[in-house]
């Protein structure tokens, strides 16, 4: 039975189907089942596999949005149950993601930030047009790994530039990971403004995180 | 997108009143300087039905009438069968197909790239290949084999493409001989004279001499074809300048003059018989005198013949997509995209050289193939147009998405990406970092490992045992009757 709820769940997070993975995620729960098993055996690996096909170019973005969309909506029927427990879901890291001051471009971020989910990450994406102080006071917040900085414009890069140096002034250069991306920026940019990444597409954006927390 | 139900959009370069002109001016000259026609019983044909024949000269002035009753005798609609039915061609109105062609002499070595002259084996290859490619619809003979019978070419290119394709298939003759050769090796494909009426398996392409002449050869084809029932292509190949007025009017003009005299004969002959209308022509690059093959003036040209062929509701054969680069480099790309693009918006319904050619159509190669086959996909793209309707529109889920938001999480979204967006099988698009990172290939090398991946792995649907055997016959009369 259990088992059959797994693939279920699996199966319509796959399918692209957000209220048949409720559905089921709601019957998982009167079952009884763990929330963090059924999300690590079949919300984790419907998304792993989303994101190898997405990867190997066989899924487009769209399919990789609903994916996430539908295991969002098991994972909302997951939390009360989670917190009930006091466990915690199992992440590779918490990410903050943003565009920088002056630059109200988003794509680029949003789907980093779509992809980094898939892949496992914990992403708090605070929007666009983020002062270098409401980064760090967001980063500080969530307490996370990673700050992701986000440009389109060759305008608004030097606003990356800032928030390593606002670091640095803080002293917490070395509590967080920066990586940064968007169409201009390159990997030369990203070693000399003292970025730790740099991506040059979601998927790299991913591995270069990966590589930061050594996962 | 249904990349068999491609449609061009009416690309315009003449005006009706234009057009009229045109046709009225190839008349004169039809009537006026009349056309050379090497072959008695095309001359007797010709008399016969009230044509002034001087058969010294063997030149032949047609009436006004005779070429426009003609013209109302052909069909306007033309199947050309292949093998598989779905892969059939329906020659008509403002439907577009593309297949390779023509008879380049060298090909580039796949694998040493050295030039190279052309083998049977690279005949089968290529035809494989196209079996493969998706955008290219039917099979022209696209190399010269040297290791053949050099009197009968033809037959062993028609024999290696019946046998290596599902695609339907067009083949030049060498001579009226081996025209009727290329029929017979259609019939017993179709399954036999009857069966070849119903379901012609090939179309055999017949030019004019420019200006102005039909070979004895190419009329002999003609008569013996027409009698046949095989449908065929019936046009000219002017280049401006040299065997063609250098203004594109007259050359165009001309072309229609020499392709409506063919035609007429075809008419007199067999009423009703299925022809299609040539358009080859492009212009001779005077500083060398050379036919220059990917001249941006064949694209021009074939639009307006393209036009005429439409006024007169004759299916067309079309060229475009060729080019005068010795490599797959910039001047290809942009050589063959301009020609074919204006060619395929104009509705040429069967379009030759749609890939492949290069140098003047003395070379080609098998990556050029495959580069091609994605110029193609993107024309059928384009040919596609924009459909407006509501659902396309989108209000509904722009009206979800609202400001600020984006449209990456809609099903609306994935309902509609695979049909509304080309995505390149072969071009990439990814940034610079991550091509370095996938070993940092050129295009050509790309389309090389295609190539290859396909010559190693396609197997073609084979032809039953008996046909195959059928046309080995063929050919090994053909030999012994005529060309040991």
């Amino acid at each position: 039975m259990s088992e059959s709820i797994f693939g279920q769940l699996k199966d319509a997070i796959i399918g692209l189907d957000a209220n048949k993975a409720k559905e089921i995620a709601q019957k998982g729960i009167n079952d009884g089942l763990d929330p963090i098993e059924m999300t690590n055996q079949s919300i984790r690996a419907a998304l792993d596999l989303m994101g190898d096909r997405f990867s190997s170019g066989s899924i487009f973005l769209p399919e990789l949005m609903l994916a996430a969309k539908a295991a969002d909506a098991a994972v909302v029927v997951f939390e009360p149950e989670l917190l009930k427990r006091g466990g915690n879901r199992d992440q590779l890291g918490k990410v903050l993601l943003l565009t920088v001051e002056g630059d109200i471009h988003d794509i680029g971020k949003n789907i980093v930030a779509l992809v980094m989910k898939c892949a496992g990450f914990e992403v708090i994406d605070i929007g666009t047009d983020k002062k270098s102080g409401e980064i760090l006071e967001a980063a500080k917040m969530h307490k996370v790994d990673v700050i992701g900085l986000s440009a389109l414009l060759t305008t608004t890069m030097p606003r990356m530039r800032e928030m390593i140096d606002l670091l640095k002034e803080s002293g917490l250069r070395d509590q967080y990971r920066v990586i940064v991306g968007g169409a201009p920026v390159t990997k030369e940019f990203a070693d000399m403004i003292g970025a730790d990444g740099y991506g040059t597409d979601a998927i790299g954006a991913v591995e270069v995180t990966r590589r930061l927390l050594g996962k | 997108m249904d990349i068999w139900n491609l449609k061009g959009r009416k690309l315009k370069i003449l005006e009706q009143d234009e057009i009229e002109e045109i046709h009225q001016r190839a008349l004169d000259v039809l009537q006026q300087v009349g056309c050379f026609f090497e072959h008695e019983e095309a001359l007797a044909i010709f008399e016969k039905h009230g044509a002034i024949v001087d058969h010294s000269t063997r030149i032949v002035k047609l009436p006004r009438n005779m070429v426009e009753e003609a013209l109302r005798l052909c069909p306007s609609s033309m199947l050309l069968a292949a093998r598989d039915p779905k892969r059939d061609i329906h020659a008509e109105g403002d439907r577009v197909y593309f297949g390779p062609g023509t008879l380049p002499i060298k090909v580039r070595d796949l694998e040493t790239g050295q030039i190279r002259r052309g083998t049977l084996k690279d005949c089968e290859n290529f035809v494989r290949l196209i079996d493969a490619l998706e955008f290219f619809h039917f099979f022209k003979g696209m190399i010269m084999p040297c290791d053949v019978n050099p009197k009968i070419p033809e037959l062993f290119m028609a024999n290696a493409a019946f046998n290596n394709t599902t695609k339907q298939i067009s083949q030049n003759p060498f001579s009226a001989k081996g025209a009727v050769y290329l029929c017979r090796m259609g019939q017993a494909v179709a399954g036999g004279e009857q069966a070849f009426q119903q379901r012609p398996m090939i179309l055999i392409n017949m030019l004019a001499v420019s200006p102005l002449q039909w070979s004895r050869e190419n009329l002999g084809a003609i008569l013996a074809l027409a009698r046949m029932g095989c449908p065929m292509i019936i046009g000219s190949e002017p280049q401006g300048g040299t065997t063609g007025p250098a203004p594109l009017a007259g050359q165009v003009m001309l072309n229609v003059a020499e392709t409506l005299a063919g035609i007429t004969l075809v008419q007199l002959e067999k009423p009703n018989t299925p022809v299609m209308w040539g358009n080859v022509g492009s212009i001779s690059d005077m500083r060398s005198g050379m036919f220059a093959s990917g001249a941006v003036e064949l694209g021009l040209i074939n639009t307006a013949m393209n036009q005429m062929a439409k006024f007169y509701r004759v299916p067309t054969y079309s060229t475009g997509g060729m080019s005068d680069s010795k490599v797959s480099d910039a001047q290809a790309g942009v050589e063959k995209s301009l020609q074919i693009l204006a060619v395929a918006l104009a509705g040429g319904n069967y379009i030759h050289d749609a890939g492949g050619l290069l140098e003047s159509c003395l070379l080609t190669s098998y990556e050029q193939y495959v580069i091609d086959n994605e110029m193609l996909g993107m024309v059928a793209r384009i040919l596609g147009g924009i459909r407006v309707t509501p659902e396309t529109l989108s209000l509904d889920v722009i009206k979800e998405v609202g400001p600020g938001k984006n449209f990456m999480g809609v099903h609306h979204t994935l309902d509609h990406i695979r049909t509304e967006h080309y995505l390149p099988r072969l071009f990439d698009r990814s940034t610079y970092e991550t091509w370095e990172t996938r070993g940092s290939k050129d295009i050509r090398d790309v389309a090389r490992d295609k190539a290859r991946e396909i010559l190693a792995t396609h197997v073609p649907e084979p032809l039953p045992k008996e046909v195959q055997e059928e046309l080995k016959a063929i050919i090994k009369e053909a030999e012994e009757t005529y060309w040991k």
